[in-house]
């Protein structure tokens, strides 16, 4: 059983030993005095010459008894505990799993050596339930080993933007039970997490400077890459700045300046001919945002025809203006008004209108989280979904708009008299006609290229000929690696690179990731704080037996007083 | 001197007043004086008769007895001398401590000085240290001129007085004032001191602190002839044992001194010099009053 102290601050009393031995010295000074008769002192020469301080030291009860009472006192304060030997403590830690994290690899080795070493203080053993603060990270360790944990926590790699932690955190109370021992590992401070876990932060306020932001701009035939860069610093500062291509070959070298901490911005005109390329800031602690991947960003040109008059001529010219890359073309597919392949189509004016009612949003990527409560249309009498036909919005039991997606043939088609609802006004209406436009574009032929930020969703293009294939590749490789396209959601890289979408025709989307994330770039609030003490003898007392001794101590201290006491009153 | 001579030599004259050196119960030879000899002499003392034998003086001649007995029987009387004292004076630094035994040894030097003189005894005072004795004049020691110079301290070398050499006179009596604050020497030094049929007198003053010390616990103790210093703890124990060894060396001293026929009288200091006299000196029979 292994020995601890309920209240360790008590070992403080043990400089009450040298203070009595101290005391002790003094009170033995030698008095000095001059004799004539010293000779008659021979016969003690050998006896009690030297060492005489000494000598009163060892042979003085007073001093011993004195002695032995401050170490009663100590071991009473300190209250001994021993660990019982079948105790094991149920430790659940989530680690925050946002990029800023990184920067402070150093000062988590520091923490787990501090902490491990006091854990193992506190019971036998440990059942271990180590996870991210991201809850689609999977599981970073569960088991009984202290150093496997130990490592596993040196192993991860945090990959997100800033994380709220409380799912995390109550599902691991949730699991390890109300009893577990659970600590949230952080870098910054603040209130306390939920689920009654303790926060560790391992952070320090640390200067950084990163990407904040790209945006591109055609000059003539040249494109030419607008950087935001960001320093979260003090005063001002100076960065080298190198510009890449995907092999890592540098391109281009400058200087990034700040005069003060803030936001800056370069125009830095791109080789002709770079497709991808990569930004690289001279290095600092938190190393994700100092790169920043782009791809020259290429739209396939959506091509349309309009087959209307009247007021929704005007708006679906208005529309089609308001989208980048868009051509008109007599032979396009899409028709805004009868005739192509893929249509937006207005109902007859003419029509019948039924009484308002509520409208109903059907669940489907075009209408996902968009507002209809106030959206002002009157359905026509008559007009029902085709077999072919999903409803996307209902006022009643009447559809106000309908979308026939069969392949090849995307109709959307409105129920509602267009000129006499505010659906020309109404944003949730604009928006969704252009996430149908989008994925009008997105199946069109052809590559299309598009900066994001890290772990964004990437709509893979609709239409593919043959079966669809991840390629990945990170910065300074100089080959495309073949990935898994993974079920659900494609997201951008969790680091910053580049993904690459190709089916039988060849690349069809090609994406650049980047760390963008301005709170988790700033390092300045970063700050450390370690498990209390308090809490730690509470885990402590959980998994100890107490001292059933202390009765005797306390006996015996009263014993040691009174022998102190009687043996001063004796020389005195 | 020190600078208390005048005090001490008005103690020694006030005590010379009224104590004596109690030289008349003894029997002395020497020069013609005032003091009955041990021979025959030309005092008026009659001292015994005898028959007349060719040589003597017939004015000796009792003839009253003549007249009475028809024997030639000659009247003897006592022989008259003056008595020496050598009165050797131990200069050591043992004497000068504390600054009361100093005082005390200085005015029991003087007694015996004025004493003798009173007595009209042939006096000679020598001054002994360990290293040499010197003669002193009495006009000058009487005066206060004489120095008792301090003595450098030794580490090794003997602490004894030095006695060789010392001119003592044929049946002198010599008179040691000394604190006797040496290791045991009294075989070799009684022997010394009573050659040439001479007389001893111990006159030993001494200080209480001397036989009591207030020595408690842990001690730096310098030993004023030697000059070292010494750490000593000091007990109950150890106190007692001190006590027990000075008592032994006072008795040695004073047994020695029975055995070869030495006066022997303890001075204590700290107080009045004819205080100190009649607490052992005159009551052992050293010292006599008088007048």
């Amino acid at each position: 059983m292994g020995l601890n102290f309920a209240n360790p601050l008590a070992l403080w009393a043990l400089l009450g030993i040298p203070t009595v031995i101290l005391i002790h010295f003094l009170q033995v000074r030698s008095r000095r005095a001059e004799a004539n008769t010293l000779f008659l002192l021979e016969f003690l020469a050998e006896e009690t010459r030297k060492g005489a301080m000494f000598q009163r030291i060892r042979n003085g009860m007073q001093l011993w008894m004195q002695l032995l009472a401050v170490l009663l006192i100590t071991l009473i304060l300190s209250r001994p505990m021993w660990v019982r030997k079948d105790s094991r403590q149920p430790v659940g830690i989530v680690v925050d799993a946002s990029f800023s994290m990184s920067a402070f690899s150093e000062g988590l080795e520091q923490e787990l050596d501090r902490l491990w070493p006091r854990l193992k203080t506190l019971a036998s053993g440990r059942d271990w339930w180590i996870r991210s603060s991201a809850l689609e990270d999977p599981l970073i360790y569960r088991g009984d080993s202290d150093a496997e944990a130990r490592q596993a926590l040196l192993d991860f790699r945090p990959q997100h933007a800033a994380q709220d932690p409380r799912d995390a955190l109550l599902q691991m109370r949730e699991q390890m039970g109300p009893e577990s021992l659970i600590l949230y590992l952080s870098d910054h401070d603040g209130a306390p997490p939920p689920a009654r876990a303790q926060r560790i932060s391992i952070g320090r306020p640390l200067e950084n400077a990163g990407f904040s932001g790209i945006r591109f701009e055609q000059e003539g035939d040249q494109w030419v890459a607008l950087l935001s860069l960001l320093w979260r610093g003090e005063g001002a500062a100076q960065r080298g700045l190198r510009l890449l291509n995907a092999s890592g070959e540098e391109l281009l070298q400058l200087q990034a300046q700040w005069s003060a901490p803030g936001l800056e911005q370069l125009k830095i005109a791109l080789p002709p001919d770079l497709e991808l390329g990569l930004f690289e800031l001279e290095g600092d602690a938190l190393a994700a945002d100092n790169q920043l991947p782009f791809v020259v960003p290429r739209l396939k040109t959506l091509e349309y025809r309009i087959h209307l008059e009247g007021p929704e001529k005007e708006f679906a010219e208005k529309l089609m203006a308001s989208l980048p890359e868009t051509e008109a073309s007599l032979d396009a597919a899409l028709s805004l008004g009868p005739g192509g392949a893929q249509q937006i189509l207005f109902a007859s004016s003419d029509g019948e209108e039924a009484e308002f009612a509520a409208v109903l949003a059907e669940a489907h990527p075009f209408t996902e989280e968009l507002p209809w409560q106030g959206f002002l249309a009157r359905p026509l009498q008559g007009r029902q979904a085709l077999g072919s036909e999903d409803v996307l919005l209902w006022m009643g039991e009447r559809p106000l708009l309908l979308l026939d997606d069969r392949l090849g043939a995307e109709v959307l088609s409105t129920n509602f008299i267009w000129e006499q609802s505010n659906a020309e006004r109404w944003p949730s209406m604009i928006l969704l006609l252009h996430r149908f436009l989008e994925d009008l574009r997105k199946q069109a032929p052809g590559l299309e290229q598009l900066n994001l930020e890290c772990r964004q969703v990437v709509n893979p293009p609709n239409r593919v000929e043959g079966e669809l294939q991840l390629w990945q590749r990170s910065p300074g490789e100089a080959e495309w690696q073949s990935s898994l396209l993974p079920p659900g959601l494609l997201r951008s890289g969790a680091l910053p690179g580049w993904l690459e979408l190709r089916d039988d025709s060849g690349a069809r989307l090609r994406v650049a990731s980047a760390f963008l994330d301005l709170r988790e770039g700033d390092l300045r609030e970063a700050a450390s704080r370690s498990l209390s003490q308090e809490l730690l003898r509470d885990e402590q007392e959980r998994f100890s037996e107490q001292d059933v001794l202390r009765p005797l101590w306390f006996l015996l201290l009263a014993l040691c007083l009174g022998l102190a006491w009687w043996s001063g009153g004796a020389r005195a | 001197m020190l600078d208390s001579f005048q005090e001490a030599h008005a103690q020694a004259r006030g005590c010379a007043a009224h104590l004596r050196l109690a030289i008349h119960r003894q029997t002395w030879r020497g020069q013609i004086g005032n003091w009955a000899g041990a021979g025959t002499g030309s005092s008026i003392d009659f001292q015994d008769h005898r028959p007349y034998l060719p040589g003597d003086d017939p004015r000796h001649i009792d003839w009253q007895a003549y007249a009475r007995s028809g024997q030639t029987i000659l009247k003897l009387y006592r022989e008259e001398v003056s008595p020496s004292v050598d009165l050797l004076f131990d200069a050591s630094e043992s004497m000068r401590f504390p600054d009361e035994k100093a005082l005390q040894v200085l005015s029991l030097l003087l007694f015996c000085v004025e004493s003798a003189q009173s007595l009209g005894v042939s006096l000679r005072v020598h001054g002994l240290t360990p290293e040499k004795a010197e003669l002193w004049e009495l006009p000058q020691l009487l005066s206060g001129r004489i120095s008792w110079p301090e003595q450098e301290a030794r580490e090794e070398g003997s602490r004894i007085p030095q006695l060789e050499g010392l001119p003592l006179r044929h049946g002198s009596l010599r008179i040691l004032i000394s604190d006797l604050l040496f290791p045991a020497a009294e075989q070799s030094l009684l022997r010394k001191l009573g050659e040439g049929q001479g007389r001893v007198m111990f006159l030993v003053p001494w200080h209480p602190d001397e036989a009591d010390p207030d020595w408690k616990g842990n001690m730096e103790l310098r030993d004023r002839e030697r000059g070292v210093w010494r750490r000593q703890r000091v007990d109950e124990g150890i106190l007692r044992r001190y006590k027990e060894a000075y008592a032994a060396h006072e008795n040695s001293w004073r047994d020695a001194a029975r055995r070869y026929g030495a006066a022997f009288a303890r001075v204590r200091a700290g107080q009045p010099l004819a205080d100190a006299l009649r607490e052992e000196a005159l009551r052992l029979g050293v010292l006599e009053a008088w007048a």
